[in-house]
């Protein structure tokens, strides 16, 4: 216990120095604003700041990446109650029940309660992070590369079965990924694999080039293709403060949507969108009172905006302690590591405990400064949102290719940004979720990494992995939620729940 | 009838497959014990042509969605900003590529104004190289190559 309190003291002496706190500030605005901003995500924010951040130290860069992460959730839900468009997928069951406090005058309450929850639940989680990460990380340690094969494989199989829509679908993206992730050069032979002769790509496809254009360029065509993204205009806000009874409404609800958020959150394959759908349906099947909601419950908000945070924040458990990322934005932080030269794995806290415990001191700050940045503030934020599209995606589209420029001072990759917007495009068309792709790029190198070192150790005996002790664990996992998936009535009420 | 968006999904993981296999076709595989560089990729390969038969296969047994058609001028337009961008950053110098690429990027849209068109060049022209020249010191060239 000891120890812990002197690390998280170490923590907070890296995140108090003024450079820290403007870096998490900068980043806690950013990921505000996008939030508050329809039509971009927190994926293409961070691929976009990625380049700027590789001229800061390590710690800060990702002080600040995880506080756009962070920043978004708050953000998403200010639009969700205001204006019933959520800024984030993670905020649209706020939508529900917020936007109908809002229009009952109580858009101040639902607001101040949406704060109050994410700051419970990221208080609580990063307590979680400082007890649990090193034990965890203590555990990995003891890992062979079968146990790492297996615990990735569990890792896909997972994110196929939380992943949006079609099952096989979403096998094929992750498999799809894993095959980008074959292209460049063979670290074990240096041989050239499937580059098509392009320089370009003798050093695979660039993390940040490919997510942009998946997610920044092709989500503009797909935007703009529809009616035009108007701005509007929603009432102004007054009287933010909760009632007694509002909070005590609502503080078992964000208890469970804590508890919840943070098991989606380690997860693989998790998140907060998934957090904050399972969390509002719980808190629906528990209430007395189930035909409140939708009505104006304040539950209703306090529930799923407390999961999505803690999910937000608890996917950085796997992702500090193993190195395996659980989805999407946590490859994309890996991506920013190693660009600054850190691999990530159990040894980082260990090795490195002035960036582990100073991120997550970081992200206690950063909750904070959120509350101060998103309650009296709300006005800005509000005014934001009748910034026009028309200002707005032109900026984007310059921004990604400016961005993936900067990398490494190519313009080819920027050529390979534009073919991964065509491709994008053509994904959303067929209705493909392009998020699986990117966890399946950034585990496929690590996957056959290990695969070949555990086969080379083995002597080509597949057996091994069932063998070892870790590794038949998490394969027997995998197996179960595969089955589990594949039974009618989990899977009806899987349907379900993205339905709702 | 075969242009639902899972036959389509299912034939598109298949041509990546094949495709894959074709660029690597001269790798070696190598043994399981002492894997060549093409071992991983043909098992990767493989197993994303199973994937994109089975997923085709599935949808022909029941009535599936159309891809929806929407206007093909955003695609087009984002796609010329990019590769404009991408083309003429050497040439021609960051300041008029980013002029360039922002006028295209704003025709993917509708409700053209030449005023805020203007000033938006002007801001992200002023913005992009105070951050990334002026700030971040990045070597890019701002004016064209024959001044």
């Amino acid at each position: 216990m000891l120890d812990i309190l002197s690390n998280i003291i170490m923590g907070f002496g890296v995140a108090l120095t003024w450079e820290n706190i403007a870096l998490c500030f900068l980043g806690c605005v950013i990921g505000t604003a996008i939030g508050v901003l329809p039509g971009i995500g927190p994926l293409t924010t961070m691929a976009m700041i990625l380049p700027v951040t590789f001229w800061l130290s390590p710690v800060g860069a990702l002080i600040m990446l995880s506080g756009v992460f962070y920043g978004a959730q708050y953000g998403g839900s200010t639009t969700a109650i205001l204006v019933k468009i959520p800024g984030e997928t993670s905020s649209v069951v706020t939508v529900l029940d917020g936007y109908a406090m809002a229009q009952r005058g109580r858009a101040g309450p639902a607001l101040a309660i949406a704060a109050l929850g994410s700051l419970f639940a990221g208080s609580v989680v990063t307590l979680l992070i400082a007890v649990g990460g090193p034990p965890l990380a203590s555990i990995a340690l003891l890992f062979q590369s079968a146990d790492y094969v297996s615990v990735m494989l569990l890792g896909l199989v997972s994110a196929v079965v939380l992943a949006h829509g079609s099952v096989l679908k979403a096998v094929g993206m992750i498999v799809l990924g894993v095959l980008f992730g074959v292209i460049g050069t063979d670290v074990m032979t240096g041989e050239y694999r499937l580059t098509m002769g392009l320089d370009v790509l003798f050093d695979g496809i660039g993390f940040v080039p490919l997510s942009m254009g998946l997610f920044g360029l092709a989500e503009i065509m797909v935007n703009l293709e529809s009616a035009d993204v108007t701005s509007m205009s929603p009432k102004p806000v007054s009287g933010i403060w909760p009632t007694l009874a509002d909070l005590k409404q609502s503080f078992p609800a964000m208890v469970r949507g804590t508890v919840i958020g943070t098991a989606f959150g380690i997860l693989p394959g998790g998140g907060p969108t998934i957090a904050a759908f399972s969390a509002y349906s719980l808190e629906k099947k528990a209430s007395s009172t189930p035909q409140r909601f939708g009505k104006g419950a304040i539950e209703g908000v306090a529930a799923p905006e407390s999961a999505n945070n803690a999910a937000a924040q608890a996917c950085f458990i796997p992702m500090l302690s193993l190195g395996i990322p659980p989805n999407a934005l946590m490859a994309l932080m890996i991506g920013a590591m190693m660009v600054h030269g850190i691999t990530p794995g159990p040894e980082i806290i260990t090795k490195q405990p002035a960036l582990f415990w100073g991120l997550i001191a970081s992200m206690w700050l950063g909750n904070l400064m959120l509350v101060i940045l998103n309650l009296p503030l709300i006005g800005i934020w509000v005014r934001l949102l009748q910034v026009p599209y028309g200002y707005l995606f032109p900026t984007i589209v310059i921004l990604c290719c400016i961005g993936t420029y900067t990398i490494s001072s190519s313009t080819a990759d920027v050529v390979v940004m534009t073919v991964f917007g065509v491709i994008g495009y053509g994904f959303r068309k067929l209705d493909c979720e392009p998020a699986p792709l990117l966890l399946g790029l950034v585990l496929g190198p690590m996957l056959e990494e290990n695969f070949r070192r555990t086969m080379v150790l083995s002597d080509g005996d597949w057996s091994i992995f069932l063998r070892r002790p870790i590794s038949l664990g998490f394969l027997l996992l995998a197996a179960a939620l595969l089955l589990a998936v594949t039974l009618p009535n989990i899977r009806r009420s899987r349907e379900e729940a993205f339905r709702e | 009838m075969l242009a639902n968006k899972d036959f389509l999904a299912g034939l598109m993981y298949m041509a990546f497959g094949l495709t894959g296999l074709w660029l690597g076709r001269s790798l070696e595989v190598g043994t399981a014990a002492a894997m060549g560089a093409g071992y991983f990729p043909r098992l990767v390969c493989g197993a994303l042509i199973a994937v994109g038969a089975t997923l085709a296969l599935i949808s022909l047994m029941r009535v599936g969605e159309v891809p929806e058609r929407g206007r093909c001028r955003p695609f087009i337009f984002v796609t010329l900003s990019c590769l404009a961008f991408a083309l003429l950053l050497r040439p021609l110098g960051l300041v008029l590529a980013l002029a360039i690429s922002t006028v295209l990027a704003r025709f993917a849209g509708r409700d053209i104004r030449p005023i805020p068109l203007l000033l938006l060049c002007l801001i992200l022209i002023v913005a992009n190289v105070g951050v990334f020249v002026i700030a971040l010191k990045i070597q890019i060239p701002l004016w064209p190559a024959a001044l």
